[in-house]
Parts: structure tokens; C-alpha cells; sequence
């Protein structure tokens, strides 16, 4: 409760500078345990600097959330999610600082999404902005004329969160729960990303990263993936593609099995953007783990107040499902996010989302920004 | 003789277009390196949208969203004919094309993509006394419109209307530029006025509110300006 007294302190004394002030409370409904769960009060504070006059340009980016949870025990958290300096000159990009990195233009399963720890507190992966976690690392981006080369240096990887013990996704106590603890430069994480923009509208990038596996939540293995994504328009359409290699992966049959193996994972889908409706479809393909996805992303924005989602993904030859519907209605300075997430499937090595079968859960976000 | 005549005005003002086609575009662009807050008002649309705009060349532009507040972080990046707008809700950035709305009577690329020269091979149709009209012709694909005809003073060439057309030749919608005032050393139009040509009152006003010469770095134009 003290950090989240200091952050709204410190917001209040920095207001003159003029930084979006978020406060809001989330909670979960869990239909089979009936019970509210996950539910903390949070506070975030955004503001940046930009300045673009002199040679070198600047930015200073200052995001930070803090969560303190009032369904359990754990300590306050203090998020960083973007505290970082980027300085421009010329062709170069160099930003240090508390990041969180972005790797893919898809949804869902992000499976090029390797260089963020994440929050599995809820087990819910596509919201990123509250499942990615920050790391402290410096990134530097080249770009001359339609290539673009960005080096990474983590270092300090952070850790994941993993969910609580006794909580919906950890009512046995399996795993110990809590932030996995990462030392500071020991261990960095490292890789390069070069990506090229041909004439014909293609966006093709390769990349190399050394990691930690985060196939499987918590584990202190590095391993080292290769990457490479596509997007490319046509019409108004726009195709693209994300596919990862990682060499001698850990990967996750089942909760209590852990195996090591070449993962080969590959994400090919369209998008498009109507004036008042973006649409998205894609197929994601496991071909180790031999979980093959279909899905679709559909976000309606025509009213002012209420901005209905819905996501589904479907494995296409067996029943596991995730389905999302998404209600965000926005009054004035208020928002409330209304999230239903409904699962189904079994519970064999060959199923996602059938393990959380039993955790369809309606989630309540009620937040006001000043 | 009329039609030789005619022929020969048309050759001569193809000859020598390009350096037309630029010195119409320097009314609008003030050098090769700039940025630009555009307010847009719509007939459509209950509150205003203002945009920082920041230009380098014809094919470098970033566009970040000050108002309304439920548009914020809707940032866009346009790198040739090839654009990117960042969703807030999905966290992510998608990529769109240079026609789509941006709002109102806007499509991105009226404030994305400030020259005519270079994207469109022009011939002079008309000259009046007052006024040239000018037959615009889109050199490659993707560009916000495949055909534009401009009016412009015959005076001082600076553009006074146009309208905006479908490859097939269908107008989508018109502009008349007006207001103009001493910006940087030069004349130039503060207000752009557009009108959907099917729903005639449906309108939107450009209003350029300030523009500044900077030189931006070319690392400024990357997708991770977006976030």
C-alpha cells in the first residue's frame, strides 16, 4: 500500500508537467469457483518528453503502474512499464531504460513475443499491456534508407510472475507463485533484428534472439530463437506471417511435464481496417507441441461511449477453444472494460486451452484517467 | 491551327511540369523538413481533432494524435506508400493504406502526404485568365487518389481548388485551399476545405494551426514512434 501511496504522490507533485493519471481497480469473476479473485487497485502514471529541436533528438518516456492486491497476500507491485531516454541522431536510435519490446503486429499467442518476461497471474496472454513485464535493457535501431537493424541488450531480464498460490490458476500450490527473481547482469539476454522494406510494400524481418525459454513459465534456461515475420498489403488487405525456431526449447506438454526440444512454432493471418471495424484472421501452428489454431480478432468502433471485441481461437481438429468478448465503454474521463473469457477442450498433451476449462471468468476493469 | 496550338501548349507545359507540379506543392510545403499541427474540424465529428504532423520528404511522415482523447496514441507512420497506425485498445500496430479515413472528410494521406510532385504526372488541360487547371495522373499504386484535377492561379500558381477522383474518374471529394497567410517567409493556405461529392454537407476544414522547419533525424520515422 506504500508504494502505491508513493506513486500517487509523486503523480501529484509532477502533474504541473501535465501526465495522464490512470486510477482504476480490476477484479475476476470465476464462474466455476464462484469467486472474485485477481482483484487489486492500480495506479499509472504516463508522460513524455519529446524534443526534436536540437541535433541529437530526445525523448524520455516516464510510465509506471503500481498494483496492490486486495484478493490475497502479495506485495504491492511496482511496474516499470516504460522508463527509458531514446536518443536520435541521424539514422540512429538508441534507447535505455526499463522497456518492454515488440517483436510482432499480431494477436493472441504472440509466439514472436520472446524478449519480455511475462505476468501469468491471470493466465490470460493477449491483453499485453498488462501481460508483458519489463525488462531494463538498451536498444539500439540503425535505419538507412528501407532497412532497419535494431540490436538488443537485456540487462536484467526480470523474471515472470507467476500466479499466486491459491489463487484460480494455483488453487493446489503447485508452483510457488510470486516474481521469479533474476540477478542483474548475470545471464543478459542479447539479439538483432534487421528488417527490410522492398518497393513492392514487402515488410520482411529475420531475427536472432538468446533467451530465457519462455515456452514454459518461470524456468531459468536460456535458449536461442530465430525469427522471421512478413507483412505485406495488398488492397486493402494486409497479409503477414510471424514463425519462430528455437533450439533445444522447453516446452510444456501439460502443467507437470516439462520437455526439451527443437520448437517450430508459425503464425500466418490477414487484417483489415474499416472505417469503423478492424478485422483480423489467423491460423497458428505448433509443430511440435502439434497445437494448430485458427482465429479471429473483430473490434467494432463507431459508437463514441462503447467499443465492442470479440476473439476467438479454435484448435482445428480437436474442441480447444478460447473465447473472448471484450465491452469497453468510455465516459468522459471513465472507462470500464467488461471481459468475458470462456475456455473448453481437454486436458491431454494436446491441448491449450482445455486446461483452464474450468476457469471461464467475467473480468471488471473501472478505471479513470486525469 | 486551334488544335496544333492547343497540342503545342499541352507538349511545352508537359516539358517543363515537374518544376510547376513543385512550385504549386511549396505553397503547402514549406521546406524538405518540417512539422505542422493540423486541426480538423467535421461536420461528422462532435469535437476536433488535432494532429503533429512530421514530415521529411514525400515519403517519410509521422503522425501523432493530440485530440480527441479517445483518438490518443492512434499514431500513425507512413514510410513510402506503405502506413501503420497504432491500435491503443490491441496494443499493436496494423498496417492500413494512405486512402482510409482518417476522420471526418480526412483520409490519412491529405496530412500524411503533402506533394503532388513526384507522385503524379500532370499535363495543363485549361488556362484561363485567372486560373489553370492542371490533370493529375497517380505514377504508381497506393497513392491516397489515382487522379486529381487542380486549379490553380495563373498569377502565382498557388493551388485555389481541386477535386479528387477514382481511376474510373468518379469525384470522391473536392477542397478549395483559402486563407492564405505570411507562414515562413511564404504565402500559404492555412485552411483546406473538403466535401464528400455524394453527401454534399458533409464537409471538413483542414486548419493548419502552426508549421515549423526541423531538421528531423530519419530515425524518427520508425514503427517504434508509434508507441
Amino acid at each position: 500500500m506504500k508504494y502505491l501511496a508513493i506513486l500517487m504522490i509523486y503523480s501529484t507533485s509532477v502533474f504541473a508537467a501535465a501526465p495522464q493519471f490512470t486510477l482504476g481497480t480490476r477484479s475476476s469473476y470465476f464462474f466455476d469457483d464462484n469467486k472474485l479473485a485477481n482483484s487489486f487497485l492500480y495506479a499509472q502514471t504516463e508522460y513524455s518528453y519529446e524534443n526534436y529541436d536540437n541535433e541529437m533528438g530526445l525523448k524520455l518516456n516516464f510510465d509506471i503502474r503500481a498494483m496492490d492486491y486486495y484478493s490475497s497476500n502479495e506485495k504491492t507491485i511496482v511496474d516499470p512499464v516504460n522508463l527509458s531516454a531514446e536518443f536520435l541522431l541521424d539514422s540512429h536510435r538508441f534507447q535505455i531504460g526499463f522497456v518492454r519490446y515488440r517483436f510482432s503486429e499480431t494477436f493472441g499467442l504472440q509466439l514472436l513475443d520472446i524478449a519480455n518476461p511475462r505476468d501469468y497471474s491471470e493466465f490470460i496472454f493477449n491483453d499485453l499491456s498488462w501481460a508483458k513485464r519489463s525488462v531494463f535493457g538498451m536498444n539500439h535501431t540503425v535505419k538507412y534508407n528501407r532497412l532497419e537493424t535494431q540490436f538488443i541488450l537485456t540487462l536484467w531480464p526480470n523474471g515472470d510472475r507467476l500466479p499466486y498460490k491459491g489463487s484460480p490458476f494455483n488453487e493446489d500450490g503447485f508452483i510457488e507463485g510470486g516474481v521469479v527473481e533474476r540477478p542483474w547482469f548475470k545471464n543478459p539476454e542479447y539479439g538483432v533484428r534487421t528488417k527490410y522494406l522492398f518497393e513492392s510494400g514487402l515488410d520482411l524481418s529475420l531475427l536472432y534472439f538468446h533467451h530465457f525459454a519462455r515456452s514454459t513459465p518461470g524456468l531459468n534456461e536460456q535458449v536461442d530463437s530465430f525469427g522471421l515475420a512478413f507483412s505485406y498489403v495488398h488492397n486493402e488487405w494486409v497479409l503477414r506471417g510471424d514463425n519462430l525456431y528455437t533450439l533445444s526449447d522447453f516446452v510444456q506438454p501439460t502443467f507437470l511435464q516439462v520437455e526439451e526440444k527443437n520448437h517450430f512454432q508459425s503464425l500466418w493471418g490477414i487484417d483489415r481496417v474499416w472505417e469503423n471495424f478492424t478485422l483480423g484472421l489467423q491460423v497458428q501452428f505448433d509443430f511440435n507441441l502439434y497445437r494448430h489454431y485458427a482465429g479471429g480478432q473483430f473490434e467494432y468502433s463507431a459508437f463514441d461511449v462503447w467499443k465492442p471485441a470479440i476473439m476467438v481461437f479454435k484448435n482445428i481438429k480437436r474442441e480447444d477453444y478460447w473465447l473472448q468478448v471484450k465491452n469497453r465503454f468510455s465516459i468522459g474521463d471513465f472507462n470500464i472494460n467488461l471481459t468475458y473469457d470462456s475456455f473448453g477442450g481437454e486436458k491431454t498433451d494436446k491441448d491449450l486451452f482445455g486446461h483452464f476449462s474450468s476457469h471461464d471468468r467475467f473480468l471488471i476493469d473501472v478505471s479513470a484517467s486525469f | 491551327m486551334k488544335i496544333l496550338l492547343l497540342l503545342t501548349v499541352l507538349i511545352s507545359s508537359v516539358a517543363s511540369g515537374k518544376d510547376l507540379l513543385v512550385e504549386v506543392d511549396e505553397y503547402r510545403n514549406p521546406s524538405d523538413s518540417y512539422s505542422m499541427k493540423v486541426r480538423i474540424q467535421s461536420s461528422t465529428e462532435k469535437e476536433d481533432s488535432v494532429f503533429l504532423v512530421y514530415l521529411k520528404g514525400n515519403d517519410k511522415t509521422l503522425i501523432k494524435v493530440e485530440a480527441p482523447k479517445k483518438m490518443l496514441k492512434r499514431n500513425m507512420l507512413m514510410i513510402g506508400e506503405n502506413m501503420w497506425v497504432y491500435v491503443p485498445n490491441l496494443k499493436r500496430s496494423v498496417r492500413i493504406s494512405l486512402n482510409q479515413k482518417l476522420t471526418g472528410e480526412a483520409a490519412n494521406g491529405d496530412i500524411s502526404r503533402m506533394r503532388w510532385a513526384g507522385d503524379y504526372n500532370y499535363k495543363i488541360t485549361k488556362k484561363n485568365k485567372s486560373d489553370w487547371q492542371l490533370d493529375l495522373e497517380a505514377k504508381k499504386e497506393g497513392l491516397t487518389y489515382a487522379k486529381i484535377k487542380v486549379w490553380i492561379s495563373a498569377k502565382d500558381k498557388r493551388p485555389l481548388r481541386a477535386e479528387f477522383l477514382t481511376l474510373s474518374g468518379k469525384t470522391i471529394k473536392t477542397a478549395s485551399y483559402s486563407d492564405y497567410k505570411m507562414t515562413l517567409g511564404k504565402l500559404r493556405p492555412k485552411k483546406i476545405h473538403i466535401v464528400d461529392s455524394l453527401k454534399k454537407d458533409q464537409y471538413s476544414n483542414l486548419i493548419i494551426e502552426s508549421m515549423e522547419n526541423k531538421n528531423f533525424p530519419d530515425s524518427l520515422f520508425t514503427e517504434k514512434s508509434l508507441e
